[in-house]
């Protein structure tokens, strides 16, 4: 089959092509429970721009044996074949994966929880979806209503899926009358958004520093907007009468935003944190005293994908998404590190 | 083979897909394998019913698409068998192959894909008629385009600013207004918190534009009629937001000497020879990247409500495209 290999880093990003298109070995089923996936769409995502950098490498490319590889970790398409454990599933299904291969034996996966555990991550720490097909577990596989096409959604599969996942944590505890902000209008924060508008009734206040990105959370949903401008605090504290939010979802995570994001959180209140960058520093006395709470978010469970795609399918929520064919990955690659693609750029075998 | 049928009128439910042999080409007919079909608003307006559309049940909806020549009928002379085509103004493009008419179908040229053809053929050969029959767009004029972030909104804007003309656009959101600033529209009004035809008459000095050109109908006509200078054309070609009632003509004379036209699409492409000297307009433009054809969702048939509900929403900024899996 022809795929997109990484041969080399390139630490400065500044090379022409950074991936080859070219004849690989058919990816093929060796285990009872694997599913092959023709490929209708991969997401190209800016941590492929990082991998590309060698920033995974302390993590994925420990023994420096993992070039040459194909990556490519937001895959959805239609089933190729399947192993002969595997039912329910026939050639033409219409399937997004879930990112995160775990052996589903551990306690955190019975738990549905895998994204922790051991597992691995194609399209990081092995071969992914830049390519015509890729072979998967059956465990990976959620089902894609028949009305959505795979290279609409497959950006869900990691983007999508994180953005779902702490917007789900959120809204389960919201009612009417609170307030959520989410600090972060970008391409994570506008899914989940459109999410928390899906799913809770309560104010949704969107705080950033771009006006552009405060349009498009607008468009998405946002009930108030707030300019991140430096008295963002004060704002929010006004808009929930001096009390604060009752959530505040992290999409930023650096740059002081953390600091922020618990002055805006109300006594009771939790702190979601999903992106990084610096430390949350908070005392244990303001802890104890205002029994907030702080909570992480990693990617996302099977579940949380299979409910994100019921609101997709729903059209309550929506990515835009440019296409570009496989074979121009390394066009798409540049765009997105130019800052050039509006949405999300999906490479198409 | 998989085709969408509209098997009663009403909501997006009502699309279904159902199996259907491949169809056999009639005597001058053409059997196509359908690339990608486009979806418009006027797909919405038949699957409504109402009479001035004048659908018959059942029907497979879709007017326009690209695919491939897959069996020609008697007769026909003009395409052969893996020959790349495209159409407008023929019903039946939600499906995977369909037979057409030989006179329905155009060449698309080397280098230009399916999908982009399929996306442009409706909206492109729309925009063509407007700018250039409808009233004949020049250098200098000033024109009022709603919703310009839309489909045929987009494709218009995209070629008055090539005759030379300035553009005013409409849109109703800030990605969409985002959208619109990279055609190149310099003044661009969101119709949703101002009032746009006092904004035109500020952009205008007060004189209004040459030629308001409305796809919108019921919510922008009166205004649209407002934004107009003194013997200055009025081109309603749409009605997204609603049909527009009936109207006083007195008000042409009071709002300016205005002229007003209703044109539908299917007279500018009747002939043949008009139908694919128009097409090739249409086919340079885009070889020569001089209109560029922004493709918001493609959804398989299985989605044809998907893409009805999200066109109706409103919400989608760019080309909405059903592409038959395989």
């Amino acid at each position: 089959m022809k795929a997109q290999v990484l041969h080399q880093y390139d630490e400065a990003l500044t090379a022409s092509n950074w991936v080859t298109y070219e004849d690989v070995a058919d990816p093929k089923i060796t285990h009872p429970t694997d599913v092959l996936v023709k490929i209708g769409g991969a997401g190209v995502c800016r941590t492929d721009l990082h991998v590309i950098e060698g920033q995974w490498r302390s993590r994925m490319d420990t023994d420096g044996k993992l070039l040459p590889y194909i990556m490519g970790h937001e895959n959805a398409g239609w089933v190729e074949e399947v192993g002969s454990a595997v039912t329910g599933l026939k050639k033409g299904d219409p399937v997004i994966l879930h990112p995160r291969l775990s052996s589903g034996t551990e306690i955190e996966h019975r738990r549905g929880e895998d994204m922790h555990g051991t597992g691995t991550f194609p399209g990081v720490s092995e071969n992914g979806g830049y390519a015509e097909a890729l072979v998967t577990s059956v465990r990976n596989i959620v089902a894609l209503p028949k009305s959505l096409a795979p290279k609409s959604v497959a950006a869900y599969a990691d983007a999508g899926l994180t953005a779902y996942h702490v917007a789900k944590k959120a809204s389960r505890t919201l009612l009417p009358g609170q307030y959520v902000v989410a600090i972060g209008a970008g391409g994570l924060g506008h899914i989940g958004i459109q999410c928390l508008k899906a799913m809770c009734a309560a104010e949704i206040i969107v705080v950033d520093k771009s006006d552009m990105a405060l349009g498009l959370a607008k468009d998405s949903g946002a009930d108030h907007l707030v300019k991140a401008d430096g008295n963002e605090v004060e704002a929010v504290m006004q808009l929930t009468k001096g009390f604060g939010a009752e959530a505040v979802i992290d999409f930023v995570g650096e740059r002081g935003s953390t600091k922020k994001g618990l002055a805006m959180t109300r006594s009771l209140g939790n702190y979601y944190i999903v992106g990084y960058g610096e430390d949350i520093q908070i005392s244990a006395l303001d802890m104890v005293t205002t029994e907030r709470n702080i909570i992480g978010n990693l990617v996302g469970t099977w579940a949380d994908l299979n409910e994100l795609m019921s609101l997709a399918d729903r059209g309550l929520v929506h990515l835009a998404t440019v296409e570009y064919a496989l074979k121009d990955a390394n066009q798409a690659l540049q765009d997105l590190n130019a800052g050039k693609v509006k949405g999300r750029a999906i490479l198409v075998p | 083979m998989d085709k969408v049928v509209l098997t009663q009128f009403g909501g997006p439910e009502n699309l279904v897909v159902q199996s259907a042999p491949i169809p056999a080409p009639a005597a001058g007919h053409v059997v196509v394998k359908i690339a990608a079909a486009g979806v418009n608003f006027l797909d919405i307006y038949q699957r409504s019913g109402a009479p001035a559309y004048g659908m018959t049940l059942p029907y497979t909806p879709g007017l326009e698409g690209a695919g491939v020549v897959h069996e020609v009928g008697e007769g026909v002379t003009q395409f052969s068998p893996g020959d790349r085509v495209a159409w407008t103004a023929a019903l039946g493009s939600y499906a995977q192959y369909a037979s057409f008419e030989q006179n329905k179908l155009v060449l698309i040229p080397e280098g230009l894909d399916l999908k982009t053809v399929a996306a442009a053929m409706l909206q492109t050969l729309t925009a063509h008629y407007l700018i250039n029959s409808s009233y004949v767009v020049k250098p200098g004029d000033v024109v009022l385009v709603h919703a310009a972030a839309g489909g045929t909104g987009s494709v218009l804007s995209q070629m008055i600013l090539a005759k030379g003309a300035t553009v005013i656009a409409t849109t109703s959101s800030q990605e969409k207004a985002e959208l619109i600033s990279k055609l190149g529209v310099k003044h661009i009004i969101r119709y949703d918190e101002v009032d746009f035809a006092q904004e035109v008459r500020k952009i205008t000095d007060g004189r209004g534009v040459d030629v308001v050109y409305d796809g919108v109908g019921l919510k922008t006509f009166d205004k649209s009629l407002e934004s107009i200078k003194t013997r200055g054309m009025m081109v309603l070609f749409g009605a997204a937001s609603g049909a527009v009632p009936p109207f006083e003509l007195q008000r042409l004379n009071s709002s300016g000497s205005l002229t007003i036209t209703r044109p539908t699409l299917m007279h500018f492409v009747a002939q043949r020879e008009e139908y694919v000297a128009r097409s090739q307009d249409i086919f340079n433009l885009l070889l020569a990247n001089k209109l560029s054809i922004r493709i918001d969702s493609s959804y398989p048939l299985e989605g044809a409500r998907q893409a009805h509900e999200r066109l109706a929403s409103g919400k989608s900024a760019g080309k909405l495209i059903l592409e038959p899996v395989f």
